[in-house]
C-alpha cells in the first residue's frame, strides 16, 4: 500500500511504511533545506548584514532564519517565491534584533566597517577613509524615518524589484515607490547638512 | 559603476543633490555587494542538522507487529485503572436528598444612611398558569351550581324556622 492511500485510508494521519521511509522523508527534507541554504544563505546574509551591521550577528540571524525555515517545512512546498519567502523572515528576525539591541551600547561601525572592506588594491589609508565615509552615509541613513529606511536598504539588493520589495515588507507597489523618493530626497538634504556643518 | 571602495566625489554646485543621491547609492550598493564569510553555507547546515526535530508524523501501529500485545494489554491496564478509579469516587460520594433548596443569605445591614426596614426584592416571576387547589379543582360547573343552591337555602331556612343547634347526644 502506498503512503498517499494509507493516509487516505487512516483520513486524518499520515501513516509512514517503516523506518525506512520515515529516514528517506528526512533525508528528503535535509536534501531540500541544503539546497536553500547553498542558494541563498550569502542572500540573506547580505541583507541581516546592511541592518544590524556587524558581521556575527548577521550570521547569527540567517542561521535562525533556516531554523525558522526547519520548524515550518511542512509548508515549504506551498511557498511559491521562495526567496522572497526567505528574505521576509530574516528581515523580521533582524528588524526584532534591532529593536532589542536598541538599549544595547552601539559598537564602532567604522572599525566594524574597515573590517568588512574589501581591499581592492587601497591602501590602509584609503581604506579607511572609504570606511569613514561609508559609515556618515550609514549614520544619515539610521535618521531617516524607519519606513523610508526599510525601502532604501532593500532597494540597494539588484536581485529584488520593487514588486518583491513590497511583497517583503507587506505593503503596495506604490507606497515602496512614494517612501523610496522620499527617503532620497531626505537622504540627500541630511547629507548635504552634514557636509556644510563640517 | 563605480569600485566598492570608491568614494564619490562631492561638490559644492547645484548638482550636490545629484551626487549626494549617488553617494547614498554607493555606500548602500557595497552594503549590498559584500561577500559573506567563508563557510557560512557549512555553518548553517550544520546547525540546521543539529538542530532538534519535532515529531511531525503521527505513526499509527503496525497491524502486524510482534509486541501488539503488550501494546494492547497496557492501554486496557490504562482504561481499567481511568474507569475503575472514577467508579471508585463516583460510589464513595453520598449524595444528600435534604439540600433540595438554596439558603439565600441575609441581607447585610447598612452602617448607617436609610434601613430597608427587612424589605426584601423579589424579583417578578413570568405569570404562569394558575393550579387550582386539589380539593375544588374536580367540581364540575353543575356541582358547584348546586352546592350554591343548597348553601342559600341553608342561609335562609336559618334565618325563617330557627333550626336548632344540634348538640351533643345524650
Amino acid at each position: 500500500m502506498s503512503s498517499t492511500s494509507q493516509a487516505i485510508y487512516a483520513g486524518w494521519m499520515e501513516i509512514p511504511n517503516s523506518a525506512a521511509e520515515s529516514r528517506l522523508h528526512n533525508q528528503a527534507e535535509e536534501d531540500t533545506l541544503a539546497l536553500l541554504v547553498m542558494e541563498y544563505a550569502s542572500t540573506l546574509y547580505r541583507v541581516a548584514f546592511s541592518v544590524l551591521r556587524n558581521a556575527a550577528d548577521a550570521e547569527d540571524a540567517v542561521q535562525e532564519a533556516f531554523l525558522r525555515v526547519l520548524r515550518h517545512r511542512e509548508t515549504l512546498a506551498e511557498v511559491r517565491d521562495r526567496r522572497v519567502w526567505l528574505i521576509r523572515i530574516v528581515w523580521n528576525i533582524v528588524l526584532d534584533r534591532k529593536r532589542r539591541a536598541k538599549t544595547r551600547p552601539e559598537t564602532d561601525d567604522v572599525a566594524d566597517l574597515a573590517r568588512v572592506l574589501p581591499s581592492n588594491g587601497l591602501s590602509a589609508e584609503e581604506t579607511a577613509a572609504a570606511a569613514q565615509h561609508h559609515a556618515r552615509v550609514l549614520t544619515c541613513v539610521e535618521q531617516l524615518p524607519a519606513k523610508e529606511r526599510q525601502v532604501l536598504l532593500l532597494s540597494a539588493f539588484e536581485e529584488l524589484t520593487s514588486v518583491e520589495i513590497a511583497a517583503v515588507l507587506g505593503i503596495t507597489e506604490s507606497s515602496v515607490r512614494s517612501r523610496l523618493f522620499r527617503a532620497r530626497n531626505l537622504m540627500a538634504g541630511l547629507l548635504n547638512h552634514a557636509r556644510s556643518s563640517r | 559603476m563605480m569600485a566598492p571602495g570608491e568614494i564619490p566625489r562631492l561638490s559644492g554646485t547645484p548638482n550636490s543633490q545629484r551626487g549626494a543621491k549617488d553617494e547614498v547609492d554607493a555606500t548602500l550598493r557595497w552594503l549590498a555587494r559584500l561577500p559573506a564569510p567563508e563557510g557560512l553555507e557549512d555553518r548553517v547546515i550544520g546547525r540546521v542538522a543539529a538542530a532538534p526535530r519535532g515529531g511531525r508524523l503521527i505513526c499509527w501501529p503496525r497491524r502486524h507487529d510482534r509486541h501488539a500485545w503488550m501494546r494492547n494489554a497496557a492501554a486496557a491496564a490504562i482504561v481499567f485503572v481511568v474507569l475503575g478509579g472514577g467508579w471508585g469516587v463516583y460510589s464513595r460520594v453520598e449524595r444528600s436528598e435534604a439540600a433540595n433548596g438554596t439558603a439565600a443569605p441575609a441581607p447585610a445591614q447598612p452602617a448607617r444612611g436609610f434601613a430597608s426596614a427587612g424589605a426584601v426584592r423579589r424579583p417578578e416571576t413570568i405569570p404562569g398558569p394558575m393550579v387550582a387547589a386539589p380539593g375544588k379543582a374536580a367540581a364540575s360547573p353543575r356541582t358547584a351550581a348546586r352546592a350554591h343552591h343548597r348553601a342559600e337555602a341553608a342561609r335562609h331556612g336559618k334565618k325563617t324556622a330557627g333550626k336548632p343547634a344540634a348538640g351533643p347526644v345524650q
